[in-house]
């Protein structure tokens, strides 16, 4: 290097005259170079920032100030090859000219060279957050709602579909700003592909009404998707899945059509599966309330006092043993005019749930143990037919009104084929109908920038029916050819509410009066025939009217002073009820009460808030103790009831805290909550070998609950992985009378442990992994039954090139910690192509590969242990080809 | 209530469009300007060594001025709308900045404020940092009373950069302001792009000015606007009326 720097230092010394470096740049013909730059370093001396100088128009001219043992001058010019020089102990008080030439570079075909950034996976803006999808997906992904749970502060519940985003249920999904899914939003989670959507964003403090803002309650989270680019117009996706399930054809179908107009946004889907998914937003096997909507309307559905449910293991879509379910449903809304939309959701599902269990019951009582056995066979068809309409009109600026108009019809026919004890077969039948017809009607007027009001009507008319036979039917030591069970619950109700909604200076506050009217009905027949043993048949039948009427008046505030808060509220209710029956039954009441709540917190930040409360209710418990002759539910149970018009007192004491730092992906909530229920509905049971009587009747007993709820989450950033820790405890004791027992008081102390860790590396590899603990202790005298069961769940994720994914996912269930022999292991791969940018993708699924037929699944209370073995879904290969247009 | 300034409008219809078929280099930046939540994708296109255009074009440009009452207050006051939609065009060989801005009545329309090149004293520094897996160094300088950090690639050998900022021996590849407002990193570099895209080097204008005329015409309009809601304002008892501060974005990030 000195040798250069000598040399060209003589060779330039001539022209070398000063401090300042100066010079001209010319092509190899002459022309000027416009733009080059001249970096000057010191090959020596390191420690010195560079210097520099842009030529302009073929000309640098730069007075150097650093000192330089050998300097560099790098000449760089685009397109042309780049010069360096150095001169060795440069003279200070000299100017350097130089006259350089540059060579251009050798033509050559240059390739497109694109380098990308990833796309920021989150972005704040205000209330609202919004997510980038394709930061989310690790190749694993299909539907919406499985990318959907790996986005900080949203939550997907496994079972019910239902989201949660920082710890607070989501009102709604809005698809493109507008509402069309309403609160069955799953209908989308559970079908729109993770390809159609570009990003998804939560919204904090939603409100649906525009004319609501600022005034009421403002806790509501909503999320809205945002379709990608090229997804306007008519568009859609069809996915077809074939393969062999048992030699048989397993199929899984889906058609999603979306069409996006100016004035019009339509969603519709329809599918066919026999490998044990659910697309709708309807749970058909545990009758599980799977959407908000359906709690929210909890108290004017009827009771079914027949349960046919079906019990299945906690193995999601393996805990049938067949299916064949057809969905469908059509979204739409359309814009009338600037002032009105109109919106229509319609579903249809027909379904075949397939199941086969064999139940074992050990029952002890003091000396005197019992043990049963039952061998079912169900065969469940569920239809059911959902029609609403939703009309929305501005009616000026300060006033709107909205109108809701559902039908429903739901008929079920179940049928089970028994083995009683293993001794005699027993065969029955369920069918039900359900209809729902109700219309809701919401008028809004701002009064002023400070002040609103609101009206809602709700009629609604409820009826469900229910015929059980059985063949045959033992009734203590009878035995009948035949038991008929016919049930009519019908229920009418009428509710008128206003609110007058407010707010002064930052305190808000509201104002209501509501009036429910309530009319139930419960008939029911009871029919034994061709008595075996020649006994006169037992002759029951209700027939009892249940009719309230309830007129409230109350009010709620929300006090602020900087980050506290205290919402108190108070509710005065004049209730008049009405029980009687056809045989002179009558009880009639009239009761006036308070119903107070208090709320006190503190907003520490944008991220932490912890709030405690007390609240005091009084609950109406008697719309599923209506019967006083006996009705039969099943094979094996009749019960009962003294009906009651007592309410029951409820005292329920809150703690929260919840901290949720998206920023830096962490989260914890702390959720403790007691409660002291004074008066409920106690059982009185007779078990025997081949039948339960229970009858329930209200006492003013204590009953108190306790649980504790405890969520972490942190996304590790140094070792790019996602921690989810949740704990929770539950304490509830209750008494009850078994085979002519005195009152047993009882216990039973629940704890649950679920840890869940999953990398989120770019390269070829991710995993997830995941432990769950439950520990189950019933005790009562001298009696403990312990169920304790441990899951661990572990799926690895290999990216074999840009477009194949493999996922292996291996489960391993131990149902009884104390019987280590009964464990069960699953194996479920999944290899998946999709192609970069392409609108094709390929999946092959392999499920339940070590073909498990059953599962043994264990459970206890305070008289009894259970084993419940269900048969699971077997084996099955399906080849899924999915195409977007 | 929506506050119109009417403008002698003289639009120079100059348009000659060029197919450059030596786009050398396109470079996508991610360009936000943090005190309005602006978040934008803004492109760099080096047209050949004498022009490049650098282009921030927003979809939708809704003129959503509003008066804004404090709840429970008479408190008002106006916020304007804020526009980042442009094209600043850099002339290499008359070392001259041309740039293309929305208009602040009429935002579908641009003035041409004409700025110089070169005008940063950076001082370099021997710091690096991998961006989009180009090694950078990093850069100082003040840019109109603002403290800036650029990394520039020696390997990218433009004198070039986003918005006004240029003259470092490599393409700025990321900048931000020393308060952090202003944060512009690239996100996506393609060189000798497979698809030629057709650029327009001029835009129909309104008006034309050099920098410090503008900075005075902008601040005249403020004052005109200020006095005119103090006058819609006069007949309301107990009205604070807050000063509508200066909100056209080019002030607060080329301030003077």
């Amino acid at each position: 290097m000195y040798k250069i720097c000598i040399i060209l230092s003589l060779a330039f010394l001539n022209t070398i005259a000063g401090q300042t470096i100066t010079g001209s740049l010319t092509d190899s013909i002459g022309n000027k170079i416009i733009a080059a730059t001249i970096v000057f370093s010191d090959t020596v001396n390191k420690i010195n920032n560079e210097e520099f100088v842009i030529s302009s128009k073929g000309y640098f001219n730069k007075t150097l100030t650093n000192n330089y043992t050998c300097l560099q001058i790098n000449i760089k010019a685009n397109g042309y090859k780049s010069k360096l020089f150095f001169i060795n102990n440069p003279d200070k008080a000299k100017l350097y000219t130089f006259s350089i030439i540059l060579q251009k570079q050798v033509d050559r075909v240059l390739e497109e060279v694109i380098v990308k950034a990833d796309k920021k996976s989150m972005l704040f803006n205000g209330d609202t957050v919004t997510y980038n999808v394709k930061s989310f997906l690790t190749g694993d992904e299909n539907k919406l709602q499985e990318v959907l749970k790996k986005m900080p502060g949203i939550d997907v519940d496994d079972q019910t579909g239902k989201v949660s985003y920082k710890g607070k249920e989501v009102e709604t999904i809005n698809l493109e700003g507008d509402n069309l899914f309403g609160k069955k939003y799953t209908t989308a989670t559970k079908n729109i592909n993770v390809n159609m959507v570009e990003k998804v964003q939560a919204i904090d403090h939603y409100y649906e009404n525009p004319l609501l803002k600022g005034l009421g309650n403002n806790d509501k989270v909503a999320l809205n998707l945002v379709l990608k680019k090229g997804n306007r117009g008519l568009v859609g996706d069809l996915s077809l899945g074939l393969g062999n399930i048992d030699k048989k054809i397993a199929a899984d179908v889906s058609y999603n059509l979306l069409d996006i107009t100016k004035n019009i946004k339509s969603y519709a889907t329809l599918s066919y599966n026999n490998i044990g998914a659910n697309y709708s937003p309807f749970d058909k096997i545990n009758l599980n309330l799977n959407n908000l909507e359906e709690l929210d309307e909890l108290s004017l559905n009827a009771p079914k006092y027949i349960s046919d449910n079906i019990f299945t293991p906690p193995l999601k879509e393996k805990s049938i043993a067949g299916n064949n379910d057809y969905y469908i449903n059509y979204n739409g809304i359309k814009k009338l005019n600037d002032r009105g939309k109109i919106k229509f959701n319609l579903y249809h599902i027909n379904a075949l749930i397939e199941s086969a269990q064999f139940f074992q019951t050990t029952n002890v009582f003091g000396k005197e143990r019992i043990t049963t056995s039952d061998n079912n066979l169900l065969n469940k068809k569920p239809i059911q037919w959902l029609g609403e309409i939703n009309f929305n009109y501005q009616l000026t600026k300060k006033s709107s009104l909205e109108y809701w108009g559902k039908y429903n019809t739901e008929p079920s026919n179940t049928t089970i084929e028994g083995f009683k004890n293993n001794t005699f077969s027993v065969s029955s039948n369920i069918q039900s109908t359900n209809h729902t017809n109700n219309h809701k009607i919401l008028y809004t007027n701002r009064l002023n920038n400070n002040s609103l009001v609101q009206t809602k009507i709700i009629f609604s008319d409820n009826s469900v029916g229910q015929q059980l036979h059985l063949t045959p039917f033992n009734f203590g030591d009878s035995i009948f050819n035949n038991g008929d069970q016919n049930n009519l619950f019908s229920k009418n109700i009428f509710t008128l509410k206003s609110e007058l909604l407010g707010r002064i200076r930052k305190n808000k506050y509201s104002i209501h009066a509501n009036a429910d009217f309530f009319n139930n009905r419960f008939v029911s027949e009871t029919h034994f025939t061709n008595s075996i043993n020649q006994l006169k048949p037992p002759n029951y039948a209700n027939n009892i009217w249940y009719q309230f009427k309830k007129y409230s008046i109350g009010s709620s505030w929300q006090f602020a002073l900087n980050q506290f808060y205290i919402d108190p509220s108070i509710k005065l209710t004049n209730l008049t009820q009405k029980l009687l029956n056809d045989s002179g039954f009558n009880i009639a009441d009239n009761k006036l009460f308070v119903e107070p709540t208090l709320t006190f917190g503190i907003k520490a930040n944008n991220n932490l808030m912890i709030s405690a409360s007390i609240a005091n209710e009084q609950n109406d418990l008697a719309d599923n103790y209506l019967n006083i002759d006996p009705i039969v539910t099943d094979a094996r149970n009749f019960n009962y009831n003294t009906p009651s018009i007592s309410l029951q007192n409820k005292m329920l004491y809150s703690f929260n805290m919840s901290y949720f730092d998206l920023h830096k992906q962490r989260s914890m909530m702390i959720i403790l909550s007691k409660s002291t229920r004074i008066g409920d509905y106690f059982q009185y049971s007779e078990i025997s070998k081949n039948s339960s009587i229970t009858k329930s009747a209200f006492i003013l007993l204590n009953k108190n609950s306790f649980s504790t709820n405890l969520n972490f989450k942190q996304y590790i950033s140094i070792i790019k992985h996602q921690l989810n820790v949740d704990y929770s405890y539950s304490s509830l004791n209750y008494f009850n009378f078994i085979n002519n027992s005195i009152l047993r008081e009882n216990r039973v102390n629940n704890h649950f442990f679920n840890c869940l860790l999953y990398s989120n590396f770019k390269n070829k590899f991710n995993y997830k992994l995941s432990f769950g603990f439950t520990h189950s202790m019933y005790t009562s005298q001298q009696i403990e039954n312990l169920v304790q069961s441990f899951t661990n769940t572990t799926k690895l994720i290999y990216k074999i090139n840009s477009g194949f994914y493999l996922s292996l996912k291996s489960s391993y269930y131990l149902p009884d910690m104390l019987n280590k022999s009964l464990a069960y292991l699953f194996w479920d791969y999944q290899l998946n192509y999709k192609p970069t940018k392409s609108k094709f993708n390929i999946t092959l699924d392999f499920n339940n590969i070590l073909n498990t037929h059953s599962f043994k699944n264990i459970s206890a209370n305070d008289y009894s242990t259970s084993s419940y073995t269900t048969a699971i879904f077997p084996r099955y290969i399906l080849l899924t080809s999915y195409i977007n247009f | 209530m929506k506050i119109k300034i009417v403008f002698a409008i003289f639009i120079i219809l100059v348009f000659f469009t060029i197919k450059l078929q030596a786009q050398e280099i396109i470079v996508n930046y991610r360009f936000k300007f943090l005190p309005e939540n602006l978040n934008r994708v803004a492109s760099l296109a080096i047209l050949n060594d004498s022009v490049s255009v650098f282009e921030i074009n927003e979809k939708e440009v809704v003129n959503d001025e509003k008066i804004e009452q404090a709840e429970g207050t008479n408190d008002f006051s106006v916020k304007l709308s804020v526009y980042l939609n442009r094209k600043i065009i850099k002339h290499f060989n008359n070392n001259e900045v041309n740039a293309y801005i929305p208009d602040d009545v009429d935002e579908k329309k641009y003035n041409l404020i004409i700025d110089t090149l070169n005008a940063i004293n950076w001082q370099l520094s021997n710091e690096t940092k991998n961006i989009l897996k180009y090694t950078c160094k990093k850069a100082l300088g003040t840019f109109k009373a603002f403290k800036f950090t650029a990394w520039y690639c020696p390997d990218l050998i433009y004198t070039d950069g986003p918005w006004k900022f240029n003259g470092l021996p490599g393409l700025i590849l990321q900048l931000d302001r020393d308060d952090q407002n202003l944060q512009v990193s690239a996100i996506e570099i393609i060189q000798h792009p497979a698809i030629k895209k057709k650029y327009t080097i001029t835009e129909p204008y309104l008006n034309k000015f050099n920098w410090p005329a503008y900075v005075s015409y902008m601040k005249k309009y403020y004052e005109k606007m200020n006095n005119m809601m103090s006058a819609v304002f006069a007949n309301v008892e107990n009205a604070t009326i807050n000063e509508i501060s200066i909100n056209l974005i080019d002030l607060r990030i080329d301030k003077k």
